[in-house]
């Protein structure tokens, strides 16, 4: 894109010195990983649910060379990811995809992308609940001061009893995670399934909450550990069975219910990751007939 | 102060882009420290300081953000230019300031001075703009910690190596602390204050 001719005043929705807030924000969160930097979260034009936090930190960061992946559940195809692509479209111009592999910028609530992403990606996560001790302590003078000095010791006895009355750490999203060795972060509200992909990422983790306005990040190469204990190790959840359409055991799974019947399937929630799969030929147990489905196309 | 004339050096040539592009490539040296990074569209610059310096500060400073100027580098020109094109207050408070900028003749001393957060906030620091004569990736320093993938090498050749008694004692100062951005030219590189110097 042209840079004299561009039309550029408001571009990506955020006016210059809001960016400029978000961003010095960003840089502040990047310096101190994984504690939360409070930032004067704007109106965005969709309700908090959507995202606006999320929202607010790809429009700081995205420019006209970016192309935006958005993922929601781990699909690209939500009313909500659909709309928040379409909207950087419209006030940015930005060229989006579904592609894990083309993003230079992915937007997302709920999932980390399968496929292992580079140190030419960003990975933006929308935040509901920023804070993992909220539901210890409701005030944020107290929940700061816990931080300041690395107070985790009740979150630890949550998680304890947790395995004492369900004899595992019945926490299967939002699980709280170590940043660091310093400051325990919410990775709300992915499932457990993805913390080990937050370690050691390759890519820069960045975190928005609109509501409660805070943004918090993990630089590249970090360590993020999921809080545990000995006698209970930390373990991501398993499926019985494999993908039904690309028959992957590594994924998220979502059960899918067919009919009234009772019948129901699991397929990888990570729709670009599961297309892809079946486009390379691996097939799951309620896959069509590959040969049926691999129709010749005229070039 | 006379703010009434016009700068002389006319800054960004399309100041959203090129902020855009400028903090990207800031945030990149922020999330990969201790790498060399180059401003792709370097502002007209004031002389006295580089034009990755102008870059920073025009693509992050504004009137909510107070900038201390080293004697050395607090020129009339540099002022007006702030200020025509930033809209920053400059302070002649270092504790005040949320980015200070020194130049390589300046003294180290003011670096005591600079805010380094609070247990609650450690946010609430100063960032360092150093403009540099040139960076060096060359085994010099050797840095780790997050954003590091092994080691980074980094150096600054000819500058004064108190620096580095600096940069250390900072990074003690974990959570607290301040945060480096050191250019030359048209390039960067940044230490966050977790990034340790080895032997
Ligand atoms: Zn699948």
């Amino acid at each position: 894109m042209s840079n004299s001719a561009a039309p550029s005043y408001n571009f990506a929705y955020l006016d210059e010195q809001t960016k400029r807030m978000i961003r010095r924000a960003l840089l502040k969160a990047v310096a101190i990983p994984g504690y939360q930097v409070p930032f004067a979260s704007r109106e965005m034009p969709m309700p908090y649910g959507w995202g606006t936090g999320g929202i607010q930190v790809t429009a700081a960061v995205i420019g006209p060379d970016d192309c935006l992946k958005v993922i929601d559940q781990g699909s690209d195809d939500t009313t909500n990811a659909v709309s928040i692509r379409k909207f950087f479209a419209k006030v940015g111009d930005i060229e989006t995809t579904e592609e894990t592999e083309r993003a230079t910028v992915i937007q997302t609530r709920h999932r980390i992308p399968e496929t292992e992403l580079t140190e030419d990606q960003i990975l933006v996560y929308q935040v509901p609940i920023p804070e993992p001790l909220r539901f210890l302590e409701p005030k944020e003078t107290e929940t700061r001061k816990m931080h300041a000095l690395e107070e985790y010791g009740l979150m630890h006895v949550k998680l304890y009893e947790d395995i004492s009355q369900h004899g595992e750490i019945a926490t299967t999203y939002a699980y709280p995670v170590k940043v660091d060795g310093r400051y325990v972060m919410d990775p709300s509200p992915t499932p457990k399934f993805d913390n080990p992909k937050m370690n050691n990422m390759a890519a820069l983790q960045l975190f928005g909450a609109g509501r409660e306005k805070r943004i918090y990040a993990i630089p590249p190469y970090t360590e993020v550990v999921s809080l545990d204990f000995d006698d209970h190790p930390f373990s991501i959840q398993k499926w019985d069975e494999p993908c039904a359409l690309c028959g992957t055991r590594d994924s998220f799974l979502d059960e899918v219910i067919l009919d009234d019947q009772g019948g129901r399937m699991f397929v990888c929630s990570d729709s670009h990751h599961c297309a892809k799969r079946q486009a390379e030929g691996h097939r799951g147990a309620l896959s069509a007939d590959p040969a049926l489905e691999t129709e010749e196309v005229a070039p | 102060m006379n703010y009434s004339t016009s700068p002389s050096a006319l800054g960004f040539d399309n100041p959203v882009f090129d902020a855009t592009a400028t903090f990207r490539t800031v945030l990149e040296a922020m999330s990969r420290p201790a790498t060399i990074q180059s401003i792709r569209h370097v502002p007209d610059a004031p002389s006295g300081i580089g034009p990755a310096t102008a870059a920073v500060l025009l693509a992050l400073a504004d009137m909510d953000t107070p900038v201390w100027l080293a004697p050395e580098v607090a020129s009339d020109t540099l002022r007006t230019y702030l200020h025509f094109h930033a809209g920053c207050p400059v302070t002649d408070a270092p504790e005040a300031a949320v980015f200070a900028l020194l130049g390589r003749e300046s003294d180290l001393g003011v670096i005591d001075k600079l805010a380094i957060g609070s247990a609650e906030y450690p946010d609430r620091s100063a960032t360092v703009i150093i403009d540099c004569e040139s960076l060096s990736s060359d085994p010099g320093q050797n840095f780790t910690g997050p954003g590091i993938k092994d080691t980074a090498s980094f150096d600054i050749p000819g500058f004064p190596p108190a620096i580095w008694y600096l940069v250390d004692r900072n990074q003690a100062l974990f959570p607290l602390g301040l945060d480096w951005i050191f250019t030359a030219g048209s390039q960067l590189a940044a230490l966050p204050r977790t990034s340790k110097r080895g032997s």
